[in-house]
């Protein structure tokens, strides 16, 4: 709904800023990703249905991590807590800070990113955010409360990115249908609804011919037609699920399927 | 003598039988299934040698000269047949006026002037020079199905009596018979009253648009088509805000604006013709999932005494009170709604 931000958002942005806070000496190498990048891309947009923006992602780049100071040590001191995977940070309030490595850029192993230095735990890989290394511009990330002065220039993924590894992410899990990732469904829409269909097809047509992209860029097309080709396919009712009760389910599944098939024809 | 279209067609009727050859026959059928509206009866006279025609017959409660050649031009849209006009009364510029326009009549004070070709027949008589009938000499009617009703009623609704009949005519381009009769139910049905000389005192306007609604509905008097704007409801309200077209919003969205429900989930917009806005404001043809009505309106009252805000007009809420009274869905909560804000605040919307 319009109007002031919900507390929970207002909670998690002090949260980012507490992380961004902590690594400032690596701002150089993080991309906002998820959520909170797609909220700043869309705002509310039309939809009734509040964006879930309680946690915070950020994708790290190893090629432009520094040395020093140590992820782990620098989380640490400000106070954030690893509870049992690798990369899931808790900070103040238990909002959920992620360090996301892109998995080509992450080394062997099964969750956590190598890292070197910064060891095994601190990120954890994840596939598709290639993409948001080549697709982001800086943007200045301020708190929502008014006693609070911190601000923070910092790399956020634009939408094609966003895009593509919120298609990962859902390709990824499917089958393990639940509400969450029935809304990251329906931040595809909203990626959809709030960027014109060229400017995102020219985007992703760069990301199609970065080296460092092409690849996720390509089984993204894929997932995109396979999960929203249609009105009854898995994506499309999954957004419609996560819509409901404040939006007619079919209006949100032919929405979504409606604009993919324009993406999709102007990438052809 | 007041006179029921029933009454005038048969004193036509019976005027005509007096008048004809006696080898011609005549038979009547009222109110006629046609393809396109419905005519008043249907005249079909036989000549002896087997010939036969058929006269589309339009009654009227009055006929005023200036008005003869639209009324029949509109006539002649959806017929060929040779028209036969009758009233009570025609005066003689009215008679005039038929006869330029290529049109017959008959007058129940017979004044009748009827032409055929095939077969050929040529009556003409002389009736009353003046008109015999006292002043109120309107058909009652039992319904606010029509354009002209929407007029009225809206015009009813918007306007803070007192006024008389010609002036609230003038306000709403009724003509006054047209008025008359709207009066006349509503008065009738103790949802007005009238003053000493006849002019319009109080209206229960919440109560006028739940009769207009008994004969009006959203969906079925207006031409509805269903579309998807795939973008969202804010994305076509920033479409429409651009468009110099002739458009008005009404449903949820406006009710949304002043009395809040729920998200509105369904846009409604009249405009002037569906698929011309449809292509200008980049929708899609949509079977399920609509989001989107387009509609062309039953009368273009419609598109009178909008309101906007942000660039978008919207419909007087008189009328957004009524379609969503006789809309689909939670159109009849969202009206409650609005009419209670609307009796609060009448200053802000009744002039």
């Amino acid at each position: 709904m319009p109007g002031a931000p919900d507390s929970a958002y207002v909670a998690a942005r002090r949260v980012l800023l507490d992380a961004l806070e902590a690594l400032n000496a690596h701002l150089d190498a993080l991309v906002l990703v998820g959520a909170q990048a797609i909220y700043l891309h869309t705002g509310e947009g039309d939809l009734a249905v509040a964006p879930y923006t309680t946690d915070a992602d950020l994708a790290v780049d190893p090629n432009a991590l520094g040395p020093v100071p140590a992820l782990e040590a620098a989380m640490g001191a400000a106070g954030f807590a690893l509870r049992t995977e690798p990369g899931i940070w808790f900070g103040a309030g238990a909002v959920e800070i992620d360090l996301l490595v892109p998995e080509a850029l992450g080394g062997g192993g099964r969750r956590g990113a190598r890292l070197g230095t910064h060891g095994n735990r601190a990120a954890r890989k994840a596939r598709g955010l290639e993409a948001t290394l080549v697709d982001n511009t800086p943007m200045a990330i301020r708190a929502l409360e008014d006693y609070d002065n911190r601000g923070f220039e910092i790399a956020v993924a634009g939408p094609a990115a966003l895009l593509v590894a919120k298609l990962h992410k859902l390709a990824e899990r499917q089958g393990a249908a639940d509400r969450l990732q029935d809304k990251d469904a329906l931040d595809i829409l909203r990626l959809l609804r709030e960027t014109e269909t060229e400017a995102l097809a020219s985007t992703v047509g760069g990301l199609l011919s970065d080296e460092r992209s092409t690849h996720v860029a390509r089984e993204s097309i894929d997932q995109l037609r396979a999960l929203f080709g249609s009105e009854g396919a898995a994506g499309s009712q999954m957004a419609a699920r996560a819509a409901q009760p404040l939006e007619d389910q079919a209006t949100i599944a032919a929405s979504v399927t409606a604009l993919a098939a324009d993406l999709l024809r102007a990438l052809e | 003598m007041g006179f029921s279209e029933t009454q005038l067609i048969s004193s036509i009727e019976e005027q005509l039988r007096r008048r004809l050859p006696s080898s011609w026959t005549l038979d009547v059928k009222r109110e006629p299934k046609a393809p396109h509206g419905r005519a008043d009866a249907h005249f079909r006279l036989r000549s002896p040698g087997g010939g036969e025609t058929q006269l589309i017959v339009e009654a009227k409660a009055s006929v005023e000269p200036r008005n003869v050649m639209t009324m029949v031009t509109l006539l002649r849209r959806f017929t060929d047949a040779t028209l036969l006009v009758v009233a009570p009364f025609l005066s003689a510029r009215a008679r005039e006026e038929l006869v330029a326009a290529g049109a017959c009549y008959a007058d129940s004070t017979g004044n009748i002037r009827l032409v055929l070709d095939d077969p050929a027949l040529f009556i003409e008589t002389a009736g009353a020079s003046s008109n015999p009938f006292p002043a109120q000499r309107v058909f009652p009617i039992r319904s606010l199905k029509g354009p002209a009703a929407a007029r009225v009623v809206r015009g009813l609704c918007d306007f803070a009596p007192p006024y008389g009949i010609r002036q609230l005519a003038t306000g709403v381009g009724a003509s006054p018979a047209s008025v008359s009769r709207v009066v006349d139910l509503l008065d009738r049905e103790a949802l007005l009253t009238r003053g000493p000389r006849g002019e319009v005192s109080t209206v229960d306007w919440p109560g006028v648009i739940r009769r207009w609604v008994q004969d009006y509905s959203f969906t079925e008097s207006n031409r509805a088509e269903t579309f998807l704007e795939p973008r969202g409801l804010g994305a076509l309200q920033r479409r429409l805000a651009k468009s110099g077209a002739t458009y008005a919003v009404t449903g949820s969205l406006p009710a949304a604006l002043v009395a809040p429900v729920a998200s509105p989930r369904l846009a409604a917009v009249y405009v002037e013709n569906t698929m011309r806005a449809a292509d200008r404001l980049g929708l899609r043809t949509a079977e399920a999932g609509a989001n989107v009505l387009l509609v062309e309106p039953l009368d273009p009252v419609v598109f009178d005494r909008t309101w906007s805000r942000d660039g978008v007009s919207y419909c007087g809420l008189s009328q957004v009170t009524a379609d969503l009274l006789s809309g689909p869905g939670r159109g009849p909560a969202e009206a409650t709604e609005l009419i209670r804000w609307m009796e609060a605040n009448v200053d802000a919307w009744r002039t």
